[in-house]
């Protein structure tokens, strides 16, 4: 069980991440630790072919030109289709590296991904709450509309009503601070004690 | 007042300004102590100066000590604040911004620009208390037009100034243009404007609110305030929205 939390302010830039695990399951071992280890790995991105760098790469050069040729998904094109997903997905990861920076760039990428899903549902519905907008291999995105800034969620299990909770808990926190004058919808959030809450709140509820 | 407050965790504004607010004796390393313009905290840099000894949280003693994340949100009772306060405040609030415009319009500007600070505020402040009215069970906003402007007309002008506005009425001029009219505005009621200045309308600033608002609920407009007086209500003021186009795309892709 890991997440991530962003607050999105209205210009799409990140005010506050936070990446955490969870104390549920194994209430032992991460109580208020990051554990990168727990995050999805990269494997997850480079294909279910298990390819690794090089046979992307060698992939890359026919998989792109498959992939120009309008997608044929027949027999050995196909095979290349999927080498060029491969090789995408690598020469992204490979920009960002790997670890745990590469790692939070990588849920940045997927949290902002989402936010066209977020946009589009939000306009149709009244409700706050927006439970798994978007799917991203093993990540749920939900995302809360906190008035003019969105809450984006990444988890990798169902849990609506603590996710629910949680925002409400986090909602009422980036409120206080947004109370106060000398923060602007575009400050980002750099109040220690605002970590120290969410993830005090992330231990109640998820 | 307590006087063994610890310094503020570190010189980021929202320390300074909580005790700035509460009391000027203490100096604790790396702390400011000259208030913090807007302009400051907003051109800050993105690291943070290094946190100073105490570190967060430490913060006990009495209220002012608190961090703002500690205090209580929901606290009304006893806390509204006096109209002749407000008055005292708006008017230092007009002559400050005048001093520092060349025309009308600018200092409408200025107003607007305060009262749209003021309206984001309010509409976080609203939709989370109605949804923690309702422990977080299905929070919900108006995402329709004419709701909206009702929620507008009803529940802010009520939180704003004490009772809902006197009329919402769609223009006749345009399906876009909406007003809201007030007749008797409380927060501009002790101001009379120049000969001079016949245009200006402090509601400006109401207009600022509203334009706020509605921004946070996605709905773009061009917010403006015009004294419209009659015999009865020398001072009625109607707060003219002019909603984007957008607004009116959306509104018609969503039907009835």
């Amino acid at each position: 069980m890991s997440f991530y939390l962003a607050i999105v302010s209205p210009l799409d830039t990140p005010l506050y991440e936070l990446q955490f695990g969870s104390a549920k399951p194994t209430a032992t071992s991460n109580s208020a630790s990051s554990s990168t280890s727990s995050f999805p790995s990269w494997s997850t991105f480079t294909g279910s072919n298990g390819s690794d760098a090089s046979i992307a790469a060698a992939g890359a050069g026919a998989g792109a030109g498959a992939s120009a040729s309008g997608s044929g998904s027949t027999g050995p094109g196909g095979a290349g289709g999927a080498g060029a997903l491969a090789a995408n997905a690598n020469a992204n990861l490979g920009l960002l590296g790997s670890g745990p920076g590469g790692e939070k760039h990588l849920l940045q990428m997927v949290a902002h991904a989402s936010l066209d899903a977020v946009e589009e549902t939000s306009e149709g519905t009244g409700t706050l709450y927006l439970k798994a907008v978007d799917r991203h291999n093993e990540w749920t995105v939900s995302a809360f509309i906190a008035a003019n800034v969105k809450l984006i969620l990444l988890h990798d299990q169902k849990n609506d009503d603590g996710i629910r909770l949680f925002f409400g808990d986090v909602w009422e926190l980036y409120t206080k601070i947004a109370l106060n004058p000398f923060h602007s919808v575009n400050t980002p959030i750099r109040n220690p004690l605002f970590e120290t809450r969410v993830r005090a709140s992330a231990k109640k509820f998820l | 007042m307590s006087t063994s407050l610890p310094p503020p965790p570190q010189s980021n504004p929202m320390y300074s300004y909580s005790t700035n607010t509460s009391t000027s004796t203490i100096s604790g390393p790396g702390s400011h102590q000259r208030p913090l313009s807007m302009r400051d905290s907003m051109s800050r840099s993105p690291n943070p100066p290094p946190a100073a000894p105490n570190g967060a949280g430490a913060a006990g003693g009495g209220a002012a000590g608190q961090n703002i994340l500690d205090r209580p949100l929901n606290k009304t009772r006893g806390s509204e604040v006096a109209l002749a306060s407000w008055a005292f405040m708006f008017a230092e609030i007009v002559s400050y911004s005048q001093s520092r415009v060349d025309s009308v319009a600018d200092l409408e500007q200025r107003l607007t620009t305060l009262g749209y600070e003021t309206g984001q505020r309010v509409l976080g402040l609203l939709l989370l208390r109605s949804a923690q009215a309702s422990h977080m069970k299905d929070p919900r906003r108006e995402h329709r037009l004419i709701p909206i402007l009702q929620f507008v007309h009803t529940q802010v002008y009520k939180y704003c100034f004490g009772r809902p506005a006197d009329g919402l009425e769609r223009s006749v001029e345009g399906e876009d243009e909406y007003m809201i009219t007030m007749n008797q505005p409380p927060l501009t009621q002790n101001i009379s404007i120049p000969k001079d200045m016949s245009q200006l309308s402090c509601e400006a600033f109401t207009a600022g609110i509203v334009e706020g608002v509605l921004d946070g609920l996605d709905v773009p407009a061009r917010v403006t305030a015009h004294t419209v007086s009659t015999d009865q209500y020398p001072q009625r003021t109607v707060i003219l929205v002019k909603l984007d186009q957008k607004v009116m795309d959306r509104e018609t892709v969503l039907g009835k």
